[in-house]
């Protein structure tokens, strides 16, 4: 039994726990001490306590020593309701909120300051409004409770008024985020929010003129506004596509990045969201650039959205085509650089769906060798994910059709796919195994039509031993489609293997145990 | 030869056995490989005395391998200089004769290097040779054995190429129909080549036949009986190690396991199958636990998790409660012993249950916890207490605090329970609360009669009292955050809830520290540590006790000096565990003593702390707790120690020469940190002698490297405190610091990565503090002459360096972001004026420097967020020629 088991009884572990907790203590004083040294020689008290996303704001230096200090105090200073205290009281809770580690949000609402902090949001002063609204901002970080008090208390209303603040735009920004945090909750929240009206009060403040900093805020909380399912109506958010396509070619990365998510939530929202992609200018052909931009921030939504496009109908799948996936693809899947599984995964996977478009489609890719065999190679012998998408790549491209050229399906034998599927019936995916035993009893078929003699193939690849097997399997299905295979094209043989023992190490031969049913 | 044998002969017999061994060294010492040989040659000969061969093995084995790691890669090396002829002739002479721990001794050495591949054919064919076991059954059992022995030696990746070997050789060894010894050795085996059959493990056929076969192991058998409680065990515990190490292949089997692992809770059953059950369930708990966080810090960063939690533990909740409250139950009148038992491992399982359930374990324990409060047996009220303390981490405060309300009277009842168990567990209860769910404890309605009950306890036993010490701990801290909370600022309070009975309790504590069974149980080091997280957490109206604690510790130490020499060695190790003690409390205490008050008490306050590292006899934990005073000392007296320095430099030194005991070099360097704050420019007279000794330890490579991250540290503090001056050392100080820098992990080792963290951390705190170190404080100096520029070259590889923090987003922290911010702020500060504004502006518009920027500006974290504005603020002044 592991001695750390043993520690975790009572308080076996305190005394230990106590020494490193000291030395921890040691290490974190000095650090603070540290920081404290460095902050003089930097001259930062100056700058104590600007917002955070100032660069060159006015600050109206309260004194620390004006700012209410307890709760109580908070308290009587909203009550006051002269402007100075209650900008005061903003600051105070906003600084409370921005402790590091546990900022004390329930303390903040059960001392009753989100109303009042909400109506601080209407006040004429900057300095208020702007506070106010950062200390909403790092109410709305919390949890789904605390998120909703501020919405329940109109909190939604009063930030998209500070959208009509045209002096600062920093306090407009505070405003974004916070909204973006709120909507950032779920579906139900975004819908609220849409319904408020955030898409046409925020249009005017999509501009060139901003700072790079207010637009990827702003692009981050565009795409909370088109993420999670059910998806927003389409009606509500089709106005986004223009400004997100421009979001996605501007000049700054993180705007980039966060316009490409946006989009992939959009295009998963069904075929009316994607056909309206497909009609913004550019759009897709920008998003191509980003996924084969070989920066993983962006390539993953990028080519999120450009697999979600493809799901969709043939026309949409066409558009997407033409934009030139089938090269991107082929760009991707080149081995001369490492990328990430799911970015892999995503690309194997939009091939997938184009396998099962129009005949024309088909043929399309059956003709690029490049990426037969790039998908191939795959299958042998990647993460399980990646085959199964692979598997899909072959099973549909012969199954929906049996329209396929001989030169297709030569490019199909050539490519090895007899050989890389064969791997995949010895899964224990009982659907995807079932993708493979179609895609052989399709290629057999085509073999037929053509002409074309793949049985050696089949049996070398050990599928047949496969084949085999799988009459035995469970599952309905399966169980035909082998026996289907087997009988319709290698009854006549014969076998000279009979051996089915698969296992790489030997089973015994006398298991007189009982034997369990997993 | 026949001398050989006969000395062999005499090491069995007590009287001879001390000579026989002397010969047999200087046998060892003037030829080894002959003598290796000989004893192989006795050992294969068969007609021979039986002791006598395994006497030869025991010897031969101890001249291969060595408990202590060091001795025997020493001993490897050795035996892979003997002349290849001679070695084989051991290894074809151990062979038949099928000694399993030599074989494996000779294993471990050569298959490293890349000798003697065929050993694992050459005893799988052994293994599996039915004519051969038949012909001599031991062979069979001593190969599957000598398999078992190299699988636990060897590192994995040797061996996962032989895996389809291994694994037939085991199963074989596991049939119905082979004898227990074999089917011992081959379960033991299977359990040690666990990690490396990964292969076939990801093959389902073959995955199902591991598992058919292990679970074959679990139970008894239908033919034969009861099978053999050790290959049981060993069965349950392949169990355990393949939950941990294959989760995600497990689901087709779970069914099946958890049929076995259920019945074998059972009452009926033997103890250590009933461990492995329990533990099984354990290791699910914490690798769900363990896929819960990888899923949320996936959703975090807006990716797909891998791997997620089937939540097997949630589904065999309602089963296994019932199971575990019952063995809660099972316990001898004599419980407090320290061995391990089902009843102790099922409050660990249920703890574990809660923290990867959650809320949905409250239905499954409550009726339990409530029917059992009041038991007439005391093992059912312990365990009524026992369960529901191990819960309070799982549940939400709001499910669970209106059970604790309900609960409290009779807690406080429970501490007064005729049984000691029962108040045993109630303290820990009490505890448990303060640490989880303090509100609970801080309620009015209760507080006062908890705390009562709490002083009482500190009479009690000292298995009660130690309880009741880690309580008074977690309740002060809770108290003081709440106090804290109400204010809402990190001052000192005024006052808090225990401040009426601070004086109290603090008495208490020490009468407590002072019990003759103080050593019992950690007594006496809990009631310590509880002082010290009193004094820590002391408001303002408790400032008069803290002063008068002073006193008292002061006088204790005094105290312990005196008492020294008539200390008999049995109290050595309780002597300095009280030296320790001491030092800690007076740091805590230090801390919080006002400086007018710290001025009339450093002298002696360092008289002591000198003569406790005098006195320290070399015991590494005093000393560590005398240096974190001496520096919380330095944090007080500030410029004032300078006038102790002669007396303690040597000890400083000698802390930072302690390459041995890292926890002492730590502590050394932490109080060179302090020095230089305090010293300042005073600093100088000391830089040299003790940076040469951090820089000694800096480039060692055989220190625990964990001082290294310190150190780099402490050189930037150093720089910053003699300023300009510094810049004759530069040269190899950035040496090293670039070294420091580049270093990066290679694999996925989450405690190496933490490591890199942590030292990439400090490198941007050593540039930080050299660059603001060398600009110095002078306003007026000409910036063009300044010191600062001898830096200049080494810029761009610090802008590298930033770089490479930026690109590597997984592993970013808070504090590495904030560190980063503040040099790229410190870079712009200084530099600024110096060096031509495109070539400055180039380097900062990488989009390393500005995703820095940009990250720290979103940074939750106030501190960074303020360190960025700043940044950005002093780029920007560069940008429109400000600077």
């Amino acid at each position: 039994m592991s001695e750390n088991r043993q520690r975790q009884h009572k308080f076996s572990n305190k005394k230990d726990a106590a020494r490193v907790n000291r030395r921890e203590v040691a290490v974190q004083l000095r650090k603070t001490a540290r920081e404290d040294q460095m902050s003089k020689r930097r001259n930062l008290a100056e700058d104590l306590n600007t917002s955070p996303l100032k660069t060159n704001s006015p600050d109206r230096n309260d004194d620390e020593r004006q700012l209410p200090k307890s709760y109580d105090e908070i308290r009587s200073f909203f009550a006051s309701g002269m402007p100075s205290q209650v900008r005061r009281a903003c600051k105070a809770c906003r600084k409370k909120l921005s402790a590091s580690g546990n900022p004390p949000i329930d303390e903040i609402i059960n001392e009753g300051f989100v109303r009042p902090l909400i109506q601080a949001l209407y006040s004429t002063d900057n300095a208020t409004q702007k506070e106010a609204a950062w200390a909403l901002t790092n109410i709305t970080c919390g949890n789904e409770r605390q998120t909703a008090e501020v919405v329940n208390k109109g909190g939604v209303a009063a930030l998209t008024h500070c959208f009509t603040n045209d002096e600062d735009p920093e306090t407009v920004e505070q405003a974004i985020w916070a909204i973006g945090n709120i909507v950032g909750d779920g579906p139900r929240m975004r819908d609220f929010v849409i319904e408020a009206g955030i898409v046409t009060l925020i249009m005017p403040h999509i501009k060139s003129e901003q700072s790079n900093e207010f637009l990827a805020n702003l692009t981050w909380m565009l795409s909370n506004l088109c993420r999670n399912k059910p998806p927003p109506k389409f009606e509500q958010v089709k106005p986004l596509l223009l400004p997100l396509n421009a979001l996605l070619c501007w000049k700054d990365p993180k705007c980039n990045v966060d316009a490409a998510w946006a989009l992939s939530y959009f295009s998963d929202g069904g075929d009316e969201y994607v056909e309206a992609m497909a009609n913004v200018d550019g759009l897709i052909k920008q998003l191509m650039v980003l996924a084969s931009s070989d920066k993983p921030k962006v390539m993953v939504p990028a080519i999120r959205a450009l697999g979600n496009s493809l799901t969709g109908n043939d026309e949409n799948t066409e558009t997407i085509m033409n934009s030139g996936f089938l090269d991107m693809a082929a760009y991707m899947l080149n081995g001369s650089m490492r990328r990430a599984d799911s970015v892999i995964k995503d690309v194997i996977w939009g091939l997938s769906n184009i396998a099962a478009g129009t005949p024309n489609q088909q043929h399309r890719l059956a003709s690029r060798t490049d990426l037969l065999r790039e998908v191939s190679d795959r299958l042998k012998g990647a993460e399980f994910k990646i085959r199964k998408e692979c598997c899909y790549v072959f099973g549909n491209l012969v199954t929906s059709s049996k329209k396929l050229k001989k030169d297709d399906v030569y490019n199909l034998i050539m490519c090895q796919s007899i050989e890389s599927v064969a791997t995949i019936l010895e899964c224990n995916d009982t659907q995807l195994i079932e993708v493979a035993l179609r895609f052989y009893k399709c290629m057999l078929e085509l073999a037929d039509q053509h002409n074309i003699d793949i049985f050696s193939a089949v049996e070398e690849s050990g599928a047949l031993d496969s084949f085999e097997a799988l009459q035995m399997h469970q599952s309905d299905e399966i169980y035909s489609l082998a026996v289907h295979i087997v009988e319709t094209w290698f009854c006549n043989e014969d076998f000279t293997n009979p051996e089915t023992d698969e296992m790489a190490f030997k089973e015994p031969l006398h298991e007189s145990n009982q034997k369990f049913a997993f | 030869m026949a001398q050989l044998l006969e000395i062999l002969k005499k090491t069995t017999d007590a009287v001879h056995c001390r000579e026989a061994q002397t010969q047999l060294e200087q046998a060892a010492a003037s030829n080894l490989p002959e003598f290796l040989v000989q004893l192989s040659v006795v050992l294969a000969n068969p007609q021979n005395d039986e002791l006598c061969r395994f006497q030869a093995a025991l010897q031969l084995k101890n001249h291969l391998v060595s408990n202590n790691s060091q001795t025997k890669l020493e001993y490897q090396q050795r035996w892979l200089m003997i002349d290849k002829g001679l070695r084989d002739q051991v290894k074809t002479n151990s062979r038949p004769s099928s000694i399993p721990q030599v074989i494996a001794a000779i294993a471990g050495a050569e298959l490293p290097n890349g000798h003697w591949g065929e050993v694992i054919q050459a005893l799988a064919t052994n293994a599996t040779d039915e004519k051969a076991a038949a012909r001599f059954e031991r062979t069979k059992e001593a190969s599957i054995e000598a398999i078992g022995y190299i699988c636990s030696d060897v590192k994995p990746e040797l061996l996962s190429a032989q895996s389809n070997l291994i694994l037939t050789s085991i199963c074989s060894g596991l049939l119905a129909n082979q004898n227990q010894y074999i089917r011992q050795a081959a379960i033991t085996a299977l359990f040690n080549s666990l990690e490396f059959v990964k292969i076939n493990f990801e093959k389902e056929n073959e995955r199902s036949h591991i598992m058919q076969v292990v679970c074959n192991q679990t139970v008894k058998d239908p033919n034969n009986g009861d099978t053999d409680i050790t290959i049981r065990t060993r069965a349950m515990e392949c169990l355990v190690k393949i939950a941990m190490l294959y989760y995600e292949h497990i689901q087709n089997y779970m069914q099946e396991i958890f049929k076995i692992t259920i019945s074998s809770m059972d009452l009926s059953q033997p103890e250590q199958i009933i461990l492995q059950a329990i533990e099984f369930w354990s290791t699910i708990c914490d690798e769900e636990m363990d896929l819960i966080l990888e899923a949320e810090e996936a959703r975090e960063s807006g990716q797909e998790p891998t791997r997620v939690s089937n939540a097997y533990a949630d589904g065999a909740l309602p089963h296994l409660c019932p199971k575990l409250t019952i063995l809660l139950t099972q316990q001898d009148d004599d419980t407090n012993t320290d061995e391990w038992s089902p009843s102790k491992a099922a409050g660990v399982c249920l703890m574990n249950l809660a923290n990867s359930c959650g809320n949905s374990i409250l239905p499954q324990v409550m009726e339990f916890i409530g029917s059992n409060f009041e038991n007439p047996k005391w093992q059912n009220r312990e365990a009524a207490l026992m369960c529901f303390g191990s819960i309070l981490e799982g549940p939400s405060v709001e499910n669970l605090k209106p059970a604790i309300d309900q609960a409290f009277p009779i807690i406080v009842k429970a501490m007064s329970d005729p049984s000691a168990a029962v108040r045993d567990t109630a303290a820990w209860f009490v505890g448990r609360v303060c640490d989880i769910v303090p509100e609970a404890v801080l309620n009015p309605n209760i507080f006062e009669h908890v705390l009562q009950a709490m002083v009482n306890g500190l009479a009690d036993e000292p298995r009660v009292a130690q309880n009741i010490c880690w309580a008074f701990s977690s309740l002060s801290d809770a108290a003081y955050d709440h106090a804290q909370n109400q204010l809402g600022t990190e001052d000192t309070p005024t006052t808090y809830c225990m401040s009426r009975f601070f004086g109290g309790i603090i008495e208490k504590l020490l009468v407590t520290t002072n019990r003759q069974d103080g050593n019992q149980e950690n007594l006496r080091n809990a009631a310590y540590e509880a002082i010290m997280e009193l004094m820590k957490n002391a408001p303002d109206d408790c400032y008069d006790i803290v002063l008068k604690t002073t006193e008292e510790v002061m006088s204790r130490i005094q105290n312990l000096f005196a008492m020294e020499n008539g200390i008999d060695s049995s109290m050595m190790s309780q002597y300095h565990d009280m030296q320790g003690l001491l030092c800690a409390t007076l740091t805590a205490i230090i801390r919080k003593v006002k400086p007018e008050h710290m001025n009339e008490l450093s002298d002696k306050c360092m008289e002591y702390l000198l003569k406790m590292l005098a006195k320290s006899n070399g015991v590494g934990s005093v000393q560590e707790d005398a240096l974190g005073a001496v520096g919380t000392l330095i944090e007080v007296v500030g410029k004032g120690f300078e006038k102790y320095m002669p007396h303690f430099k040597p000890y400083l030194i000698l802390a930072l020469e302690n390459h041995a005991e890292i926890a002492v070099c730590i502590a050394g360097v932490g109080v060179v940190t302090d020095l230089c704050r305090a010293m300042g420019k005073d600093f100088k007279n000391y830089f040299e002698e003790i940076m040469t000794k951090m820089y000694n330890a800096l480039i060692s490579a055989t220190i625990d490297r964990n001082v290294k991250p310190q150190i780099v540290a402490a050189i930037g503090d150093a720089a910053l405190a003699i300023g300009p001056d510094f810049s004759q050392y530069l040269a190899p100080v950035m040496d090293a610091l670039q070294q420091a820098a580049s270093f990066e992990v290679s694999t996925n080792d989450y405690e190496m990565l933490d490591y890199q963290t942590d030292l990439r951390e400090s490198c941007l705190d050593a540039f930080t503090g050299i660059i603001q170190g060398l600009k110095g404080t002078d306003e007026n100096s000409n910036p063009q002459a300044s010191q600062v520029r001898a830096l200049e070259q080494y810029l761009p590889f610090i802008f590298d360096f930033l770089c490479k923090i930026a690109e590597n987003t997984e592993d970013m922290t808070d504090s590495l972001l904030k560190n980063a911010c503040g040099l790229i702020g410190d870079i712009s500060m200084v530099f600024g004026s110096m060096i031509p504004q495109n070539q400055l502006m180039q380097a900062f518009s990488t989009q390393g420097v500005q995703s820095l920027l940009q990250l720290g500006n979103r940074s939750r974290v106030d501190r960074t967020k303020r360190l960025a504005g700043w940044a950005i603020r002093q780029i920007r002044k560069i940008e429109r020629g400000q600077a």
